[in-house]
C-alpha cells in the first residue's frame, strides 16, 4: 500500500486551541488574582504562586502545544476508508470504513465561527466516544467531504448473507458431534473478500 | 397505515401481578434513591414521625393506584414486520420495534406465572439503555412462537436462508446440554469469594462499623478461657460462613441454570433454562458481534469455562442480561467453538515492555509513606504479578477473526469477527514511540479489544488488514 496522504487540517485551528486554552484557564487564573487580593488570611504568595503556575502553563500551551497539536491534526480520505490522527505528545489515529458509518454531523461553536472553522463528526456503532471528529476544517471543505460520504453511503448496496453465519449442514445432536466437528473444518471460516 | 385502526390488545388480568411486582421494585429504587431526603425528614421532622402509618399507607394507596394505571394504560399490537406497545401513565409512549432489528428475544416464565401458563416476552434492539419491549402476561404458546417468528424474519432475498417452517419438526443443527453435576459448579466458578471480600471491605469502609465490630470480636474473645481457643472457634465461624455463602451461590446459580439446554436451528440459537421460573433467551447468529471466554481462579483450577456473547448495543448492560453459557468443560468449549466456526487460535504475545508498566509509581508511594524496605516489597510483588499478567496476555488474528486473552489468574478471552468491526484506532506516546510500540483498538459494536505494546509495523499492518476486510465486505454486519 501507498504512504498515506494526509491532509493538514487548517492553521487557524491553533488558535481555536489557543481560545479554548485561554477559556478554561483564564477564570482560574483570574479566581487566583482575585484571591491574593481579598482573601487576607491566606499569605499572599499562595494564590500567587498558583497564578503564576496558570501563567506559566497557559504560556506553554499556546506557545508549543497548540501548534504541535495543530500539525499533527490532519485526515486522509481514501477511496474506503476515512482516516484521522490527532495529538501533541499522545498520537491517536482513528480509522472508519464507509461501510461502518452510520450519520455524520457538522457543527460549528462561536470559537469556530469566528475563526471560520467547522467541525464533521462521524458516527459509528461502536458504542459510547466511537465518533470521529475532525476539527478545523474549512465549512466548504466540511461540507464537501460530508456530501460526498453521504453519497458513497448511499450508493453502497447491501450484499446477501451475512458476516457471522451459522455452519450450514444439518448434522445434528451430541451424538453425531463429531461429523458435526468436521464440517467445521470443512468450511471455510469465513469468506474473504476478492 | 393508520395507527388508529390497528388492532390493540390488552394484557390479560393475571398481567396485574407483574405491574405490581415492577411497581415495588421502582418504588423501593425511587425510596433508595430519596433516602438523604428520607433522613432530613426523620432529623427535621421529629414531631410528626408518628404519622409514619399514615405515610406508609399512601404509599401503598398509590402503588396499587400505579399498578391498576399502568396495567390499563399497557397496549400493545403485533404486526407482519414489527411490534408496537403504548404504555405510560403521564408520560405516554408508544414504541416501535422492527424484528428485523432485535438482538435479542428473551421469555421468562416467573413462578406466579406458572400456574396460568403465561410468560414474559422481553425484546432487546440496539439502541442505548432502557430501549427494550417487555410484553407481561401472553400465553406461553403465543410466546414461543413470537419468539421463534420475530427471530426468523429476516430481509434476506438468498435462496438458502432457513425459513421457520423448515424447522417446524424440531430438528436442530447444534445442541448443547448441561448435566445437573456441571450445573452445580456454576456456583463455584462464580468467584463467590470475592463477596466475601466485599462483605469485609463494607464492614471495614465505616469506622462505626468496624470500631462496633472489633469490640464485638473482643468481647468475645475474652469470653473464651485462651486466645488459642477463641481463635479456633473464629476461624471455624469463619470457614462456617464460607461455605454458607459459596453454598448459597452454588443454589442460586443451580436455580438459575438447572436444565440448560442449548439448540441452534439455522440461525436461531436458543436456550432454556431455570428450576423455579425459567427463561428461554435467543438470539440469530447474523447478530453476534462479540464472543467473551471467562475463567475466574477457581474455574481455572476446575478448568471451566463460561461463554457470553454480545450482540450490538446495551455495552453497559448487566451479565444476566447476556446469552450466557454458564459453565463449558474442555469437550464442550471446543463443540461450541466449531459450532461458532472460532478459528484455532495463534497466540502472539505483546512486547515485554508491559511487564513494568504502572509497576514504579505505587512501589515509590509504598516507599515513601510507610519505609523504604515495603516500598522495595511491593516493587517486587507488583512486578511479579506484572510478570503473570504479561504471560497470559497476547492476541490472534486469523481466518477472519481477531481475539485478546488477558487475565491475572483467571483468564479472558474476547473474540470478534474481524469485518465487524465499527472503528480501528492507532494510539501512542512519546515513551511507546522510543520503543517503536503503539497500542491498537478495535471497537465493535458489542464491545473493544484493545492490545497494547504492539510493534508499530505489526499495528500498522494489522490495522491496514482490518481495513480491508471490512471496507470490502458488504454483508450485513448486524
Amino acid at each position: 500500500m501507498n504512504e498515506i496522504q494526509w491532509i493538514p487540517v487548517k492553521p487557524n485551528y491553533k488558535n481555536q486551541l489557543r481560545v479554548g486554552n485561554s477559556l478554561f484557564l483564564g477564570p482560574f487564573f483570574i479566581a487566583a488574582l482575585v484571591a491574593a487580593i481579598w482573601l487576607e488570611k491566606l499569605p499572599t504568595w499562595i494564590p500567587l504562586a498558583v497564578a503564576t503556575a496558570i501563567f506559566v502553563l497557559w504560556i506553554t500551551l499556546v506557545l508549543f502545544w497548540a501548534p504541535a497539536r495543530c500539525r499533527v491534526t490532519s485526515y486522509a480520505l481514501e477511496t474506503d476508508v476515512v482516516r484521522f490522527r490527532l495529538g501533541a505528545l499522545w498520537h491517536r489515529e482513528t480509522a472508519v470504513t464507509h461501510n461502518r458509518l452510520q450519520h455524520l454531523e457538522i457543527e460549528r461553536g462561536p470559537v469556530e465561527r469566528m475563526l471560520g472553522l467547522s467541525r464533521l463528526k462521524l458516527f459509528t456503532a461502536g458504542g459510547m466516544g466511537s465518533d470521529l471528529t475532525i476539527p478545523g476544517l474549512a465549512p466548504e471543505v466540511a461540507e464537501d467531504i460530508r456530501n460526498n460520504l453521504i453519497a458513497k453511503i448511499r450508493d453502497e448496496v447491501l450484499e446477501d448473507g451475512a458476516i457471522t453465519s451459522a455452519s450450514s449442514g444439518s448434522a445434528s445432536s451430541e451424538s453425531s458431534s463429531k461429523s458435526e466437528q468436521e464440517q467445521a473444518a470443512d468450511s471455510s471460516p469465513e469468506e474473504k473478500p476478492e | 397505515m393508520n395507527s388508529e385502526t390497528l388492532n390493540w390488545q390488552r394484557l390479560p388480568l393475571i398481567s396485574l401481578i407483574f405491574f405490581f411486582i415492577s411497581s415495588v421494585r421502582l418504588t423501593i429504587k425511587h425510596l433508595y434513591n430519596a433516602l438523604p431526603g428520607l433522613v432530613a425528614i426523620f432529623v427535621g421532622l421529629r414531631s410528626l414521625l408518628h404519622w409514619w402509618p399514615v405515610a406508609v399507607g399512601a404509599i401503598f394507596i398509590i402503588l396499587l393506584l400505579a399498578t391498576f394505571l399502568r396495567y390499563r394504560r399497557f397496549s400493545y399490537v403485533l404486526e407482519a414486520e414489527r411490534i408496537r406497545v403504548r404504555q405510560g401513565v403521564f408520560k405516554r409512549s408508544e414504541l416501535n420495534l422492527d424484528y428485523d432489528r432485535i438482538q435479542q428475544a428473551d421469555i421468562r416464565r416467573p413462578i406466579w406465572f406458572k400456574p396460568f401458563k403465561l410468560a414474559i416476552l422481553q425484546l432487546q434492539s440496539a439502541g442505548s439503555k432502557g430501549s427494550e419491549v417487555e410484553v407481561a402476561g401472553l400465553s406461553e404458546e403465543l410466546a414461543e412462537r413470537l419468539q421463534r417468528d420475530i427471530l426468523n424474519t429476516l430481509k434476506v432475498k438468498e435462496g438458502d436462508s432457513e425459513g421457520a417452517g423448515e424447522y417446524a419438526d424440531g430438528t436442530v443443527d447444534f445442541e448443547l446440554k448441561l448435566p445437573r453435576s456441571e450445573i452445580l459448579r456454576v456456583g463455584l466458578i462464580q468467584n463467590a469469594l470475592l463477596v466475601v471480600g466485599v462483605l469485609a471491605a463494607l464492614l471495614f469502609s465505616n469506622e462505626m462499623i468496624s470500631s462496633y465490630v472489633i469490640d464485638r470480636v473482643e468481647s468475645f474473645v475474652a469470653s473464651f478461657n485462651s486466645v488459642w481457643q477463641a481463635a479456633l472457634v473464629l476461624t471455624g465461624i469463619g470457614a462456617a460462613a464460607l461455605v454458607v455463602v459459596l453454598a448459597g451461590a452454588i443454589l442460586f446459580f443451580f436455580n438459575q441454570y438447572y436444565g440448560y439446554h442449548l439448540q441452534r436451528q439455522g440461525d436461531r440459537v436458543a436456550y432454556t433454562a431455570g428450576l423455579i421460573g425459567s427463561l428461554s433467551r435467543s438470539f440469530r447468529i447474523p447478530k453476534l458481534q462479540l464472543i467473551e471466554f471467562r475463567q475466574g481462579l477457581v474455574a481455572r483450577i476446575l478448568s471451566r469455562w463460561q461463554l457470553r456473547i454480545l450482540q450490538a448495543g446495551g455495552i453497559n448492560d448487566k451479565a444476566e442480561g447476556r446469552f450466557t453459557v454458564p459453565v463449558l468443560h474442555r469437550y464442550n468449549r471446543s463443540l461450541i467453538s466449531d459450532d461458532l466456526q472460532l478459528p484455532e487460535p495463534h497466540w502472539h504475545r505483546v512486547h515485554k515492555i508491559l511487564i513494568p508498566r504502572y509497576w514504579l509509581i505505587p512501589s515509590v508511594i509504598v516507599g515513601w509513606v510507610f519505609n523504604p524496605w515495603a516500598g522495595v516489597g511491593v516493587a517486587v510483588l507488583i512486578l511479579l504479578l506484572r510478570v503473570l499478567w504479561w504471560r497470559n496476555f497476547a492476541w490472534h488474528y486469523h481466518g477472519g477473526w481477531i481475539a485478546v486473552k488477558s487475565g491475572l489468574f483467571g483468564v479472558s478471552e474476547r473474540w470478534a469477527p474481524a469485518a465487524k468491526m465499527q472503528r480501528v484506532r492507532i494510539s501512542s506516546n512519546p515513551f511507546s514511540r522510543y520503543f517503536n510500540l503503539c497500542t491498537l483498538t478495535i471497537d465493535t459494536a458489542g464491545g473493544s479489544l484493545s492490545i497494547s505494546c504492539m510493534a508499530k509495523e505489526k499495528a500498522e499492518a494489522l490495522q491496514r488488514d482490518i481495513l480491508a476486510l471490512t471496507a470490502h465486505n458488504n454483508k450485513r454486519w448486524m
